[in-house]
């Protein structure tokens, strides 16, 4: 029987059908279209990515040696909720731990039971293989690959530097790195950083529900970092660490004509290697904290020294250049005004660097200020420092080299600011206060690279490149700063004689180095024997050679050693005899460098 | 015997046939495997539901070739068949997802669930077509109590929650036939008041220049709403009639607002972490729980989502799928992700669309029958294709709770298809004899 009288109520019925249909479309919008979320919800689940680290680049020496290189380590890691019962004999044995420190470890990573953890950072190598056929064993427990670096060439540490895994702070820092990676810290693994990492490649898998990967999406191949070929000569680097030996000081050693650093060596050193690995932090630990010799501090570049005698050529060539003196100007030894030691009286300035005269500086650097115009000797000393700041600088000492490495020291080099500063603009000061300059004591502050730089100079007769590490590295061409050549302010027909002089100092009678001569080698040197207020003096010597075409310039600077001729002008001859002929003529005179012990 | 062929609704025929098949498509997407590229193979779930959609067809060739008395007179013996296989399941079915539901054999089970569903929208409109409804009201109601709730208890016994919410289907026949009255409105307006007064956060709002707590401001827009209601029945109804709707207007307001601080009161009751909380939390929207409770809903949802406006394509889902299977209970009861997956906004949209024609065209089937029978049939086979698509999609679409209830058509599942098939071939064959009672 229909009830007509209830037919209005079909629109409510269908009202409700249609409202339905209508808030699943707009909800349905909302999901697919207007809001991103449920669309980055399920690339959040059906999506992994899997990192391939790329090769990080070698570092080769300049006869292609291998410096630095990578190698595979295998980490063994566990989750404890997915390990069952194992033989623990067979595994300590495996991984070379006692079964006491087994079980203690075993416990602490049983604290999170679902998290794979590092059991052990390295699978000793010779166990790998066995271990890879017994993983079958040892259900819940992984072998992971790593890379870490080693230094076959034992040698360099200062200059190679090292690598280790980033942290939080410098993650936050460099938003490329993620944690695991790892990053040069010092050296030329970290000034080279962005060349020897390479780019890191890609894998995007779909995966399913249970975290299985089904299907390859998207793939980038990891760029394998570049070489990088050094101007270091690991064979010259290797004999001047073993020279330096229980030693405190450095050597640098510099091919002239290019700029390129052959050799760097600061001692004490230590082998490379100490600082890779899983022991690396113990062992830094111990270089950094426990070694009051303070091996991990690079000397060479970062040391800033009184240079002594050796400065004698620069101010002689630029009193020369400024013309106050001539190369035959004989200036009498007035032991009164600062002391000398016994010599024949000199006849010019050669002679003066020969003998190492001290009052004929003095007095050169005493007219650079009366040659000046001004009411009275202040004034008159603050235009001749001025005029010597600017002379000594153009021979890259205080000035800053460029060099590619991540952190020098540039030394100092006093203006008459500097004076202004120390007297509190006392007007008082004049050339007697700062007269000690003139003989690279007072001071002025230089570090070893620089003194080398000097050689240089004069090597080449009045330039220099600025001096680095880098020879080649794959895919670009060698940096414009590093191929032009800096000139000095002086003629560079001046250095001629200053050649003559210093290898006089070598050759000549009455010279100061005359241990560091070598039979056939015509070599060029100036000694130095810095006075210190802490101990006895340091003994400073820079030579190169051979005088005509120079292949190598160096600096040797051993601290509280004594006089400059006894023993950095023999280790400076070591050094250029092994770089230009590979052989030592003289056996004693190399045992008895390697023998000594000048630790104080 | 033309006849029937002849005055057969062919638009709801070709909207079922459209819906079977676009359903065995989307199965075999789900399923798809490209080593076993045949759609036709029994071993598959996509075989099986071809298999199923012939003998549907068959046993829907049957019923237009019986005759409508005999159909009608064995009603109560089909009725009483399903009550005992009911009883029957819960003692010796076989258990599958943790309800006692099934007859199997092998591989191919039978719900019985799945037929209670037709018997008893037979029975009812068999109950109600026979009844004068005027004079025996209370009766009618205990009766059609017992023939809806008699399955339900078994059902619940078994349990299987998604079958027994399709019997609230009911709700709406009985309102539209007038044996419920005006209960449904107001229940579902409270229900609306309710989920508002939840999704109402605890925070205090300005509001025209006065600090006031939120809540406050929603029983405010209560009252507003309650006023202009009372307006249009004053424009609308005459006088005699109105003094019983302002008491009954009143009286829905004061327990909507008496409801609002129940609800919220009432909610913070719950323990903070009772898995039933943090349900109802995960449906509002106020909590998400992706690895615990809210992880199917989380799945669907995000599987949905990547489909953006126009999908993914055909076979190319890597959510809804079973290679990935990331979506559970994907060719069952989330077919829709698969769906929306691969068809994005576009192909979601135009599928409800379908299932809006479907409704709607038994609706206007329903109200062209001049029997009450065939009316009231009708419209319990509207609601039951209704709830299942309100529940089933509002559960994909996270708007209600994870209840396992099937889509029509579209599902993976022999009973559900085979009962849903019935449905349609009855009431075609009921609206086809329509004009011949006239004869």
């Amino acid at each position: 029987m229909p009830n007509q009288s209830f037919e209005s109520r079909k629109i409510v019925i269908l009202a409700i059908v249609i409202s339905i249909g209508i808030i699943f479309s707009l909800r349905l919008l909302f999901v697919q279209v207007l809001s991103p979320k449920w669309n980055e919800e399920s690339l959040k689940i059906s999506e992994t990515k899997r990192i391939i680290e790329p090769e990080r680049g070698l570092i080769f020496d300049r006869n292609g040696k291998l410096l630095a290189a990578n190698k595979t380590i295998y980490e063994l890691r566990l989750t404890p909720s997915k390990i069952q019962e194992f033989d623990t004999t067979e595994l300590c044995n495996l991984i070379l731990i006692t079964k006491d420190s087994l079980k203690t470890k075993l416990k602490e990573l049983k604290r999170y039971r679902r998290l794979q953890q590092v059991l052990v950072k390295t699978i000793p190598e010779q166990n790998v293989a066995k271990f890879t056929s017994l993983m079958y064993k040892y259900p819940g427990f992984a072998m992971v690959e790593k890379s870490i670096r080693t230094y076959p060439g034992h040698a360099a540490a200062h200059l190679l530097g090292y690598v280790r895994e980033v942290d939080g702070e410098i993650v936050k820092k460099k938003p490329y790195y993620r944690g695991g990676d790892r990053i040069g810290i010092s050296g030329l693994e970290k000034f080279y950083e962005d060349d020897l990492r390479g780019s890191r490649g890609k894998n995007q898998f779909l995966r399913d529900a249970f975290g299985n990967l089904k299907q390859l999406t998207e793939s980038d191949t990891a760029k394998s970092g570049n070489n990088l070929m050094s101007s270091i000569d690991l064979v010259l680097q290797k004999y001047g660490e073993q020279l330096m030996q229980n030693k405190i000081g450095c050597v640098v050693a510099i091919e002239p004509s290019t700029g390129e650093i052959l050799s760097m060596v600061s001692a004490p050193s230590f082998d490379p290697n100490l600082l890779s690995g899983d022991t690396m932090s113990k062992n830094w630990n111990r270089l950094y904290r426990n070694d009051s010799l303070k091996p991990l501090f690079n000397r060479a570049l970062l040391s800033r020294y009184s240079p002594g005698s050796i400065f004698k050529m620069v101010q002689g060539l630029s009193s020369w250049e400024l013309g106050i003196i001539d190369k035959t100007t004989k200036i009498q030894c007035d032991k009164g005004l600062v002391g000398c030691h016994n010599h024949n009286p000199v006849q010019g300035l050669p002679d003066a660097i020969k003998v190492s005269c001290n009052p004929y500086f003095y007095e050169t650097f005493k007219r650079m200020s009366t040659m000046n115009e001004g009411k009275d000797m202040h004034e008159k000393s603050r235009k001749g420092l001025a005029i010597w700041n600017e002379y000594v600088t153009s021979f890259g000492l205080g000035m800053n080299l460029n060099i590619d490495f991540p952190g020098y020291s540039i030394g100092n080099i006093p203006s008459p600011a500097t004076y202004d500063k120390m007297y509190k603009n006392n007007m008082r000061w004049n050339f007697r206060t700062c007269n000690s300059l003139a003989i690279g004591q007072g001071e002025m502050l230089v570090t070893p690279y620089q003194m080398a730089n000097l050689a240089c100079i004069i090597a080449n007769r009045g330039y220099f490149y600025f001096p680095h590490f880098i020879k080649s590295i794959k895919g670009s061409t060698l940096d414009n700063l590093y191929q032009s050549k800096q000139y000095t302010k002086i003629g560079s027909e001046k250095f001629e004689l200053i050649a003559d002089a210093m290898q006089q100092v070598v050759e000549g009678a009455g010279g100061t180095a005359s241990r560091a001569r070598i039979e056939g080698i015509e070599l060029c040197g100036k000694t130095g024997t810095v006075e210190n207020s802490r101990g006895k003096d340091h003994s400073v010597f820079i030579a190169f050679a051979p005088k005509h075409n120079p292949k190598i310039a160096i600096a040797v600077y051993i601290e509280n050693a004594g006089f400059g001729g006894t023993w950095a002008a023999p280790v400076a001859s070591l050094m250029i005899e092994k770089y230009l002929n590979d052989s030592i003529s003289n056996p004693a005179k190399e045992k008895r460098i390697i023998d000594a012990n000048l630790i104080p | 015997m033309n006849h029937i062929f002849k005055n057969i609704d062919k638009q709801l025929l070709g909207i079922y046939f459209l819906l079977v098949i676009l359903g065995i498509f989307s199965i075999f997407s789900t399923t798809y495997d490209e080593n076993y590229s045949s759609i036709f193979s029994l071993s598959k779930s996509y075989g099986k539901q071809i298999m199923w959609f012939g003998i549907s067809s068959c046993i829907g060739i049957v019923i237009l070739l019986l005759d409508k008395e005999f159909i009608k007179k064995s009603i109560p013996v089909f009725y009483a068949f399903t009550m005992l296989l009911l009883v029957l399941v819960l003692l010796i079915g076989t258990e599958r997802n943790g309800a006692k539901a099934w007859f199997g054999v092998g591989s191919f089970g039978i719900q019985p669930a799945e037929f209670a569903k037709i018997s008893v929208s037979l029975m009812v409109a068999l109950f109600i077509s026979n009844t004068n409804t005027i004079l025996l009201r209370q009766q009618t109601r205990v009766w059609l109590s017992i023939i809806i709730f008699m399955p339900v208890f078994l059902i619940l016994r078994q349990p299987d929650l998604g079958t027994v919410l399709v019997f609230l289907g009911f709700i709406l026949v009985l309102y539209r036939e007038g044996i419920i009255g005006n209960v449904l409105l107001y229940g579902l307006l409270l229900v609306i008041v309710g989920v508002v007064s939840l999704l109402i956060k605890d925070t205090i709002t300005p509001f025209f220049g006065f600090l006031v707590h939120a809540h406050y401001i929603f029983i405010f827009t209560l009252i507003v709403v309650a006023i202009l209601v009372t307006m249009g029945v004053n424009v609308t109804t005459y006088q005699r009639y109105r003094k019983n709707k302002y008491i009954r207007i009143i009286l829905v307001t004061l327990a909507a607002i008496v409801l609002v601080p129940m609800m919220k009161y009432g909610f913070e009751k719950i323990p903070e972490n009772h898995y039933q909380r943090v349900r109802i939390e995960i449906i509002l929207g106020l909590k998400q729980d992706p690895r615990g409770v809210g992880y199917n809903s989380h799945q669907a949802l995000s599987a949905i989502g990547s489909g953006k406006f126009l999908g993914k394509g055909y076979k190319n889902a890597t959510l809804a799928n079973d290679t990935y299977s990331q979506v559970p209970e994907q060719s069952t009861d989330f077919i829709f992700c698969t769906v929306a997956e691969e068809w994005g906004f576009l192909g979601g949209f135009i599928l409800f669309s379908m299932y809006m024609v479907l409704i709607l065209k038994i609706i206007s089937i329903a109200e062209r029958q001049r029997s009450t029978f065939n009316r009231v049939f009708a419209y319990s086979i509207a609601s039951i294709f209704f709830i299942h698509f309100a529940i089933n999609i509002g559960m994909v679409l996270g708007l209600a709770p994870i209840i396992g209830i099937p889509l029509p058509f579209f599902s993976y599942g022999g009973s559900s298809l085979l009962s849903f098939s019935i449905m349609i071939f009855l009431l075609l064959k009921f609206d086809s004899d329509r004009l011949e009672s006239f004869r």
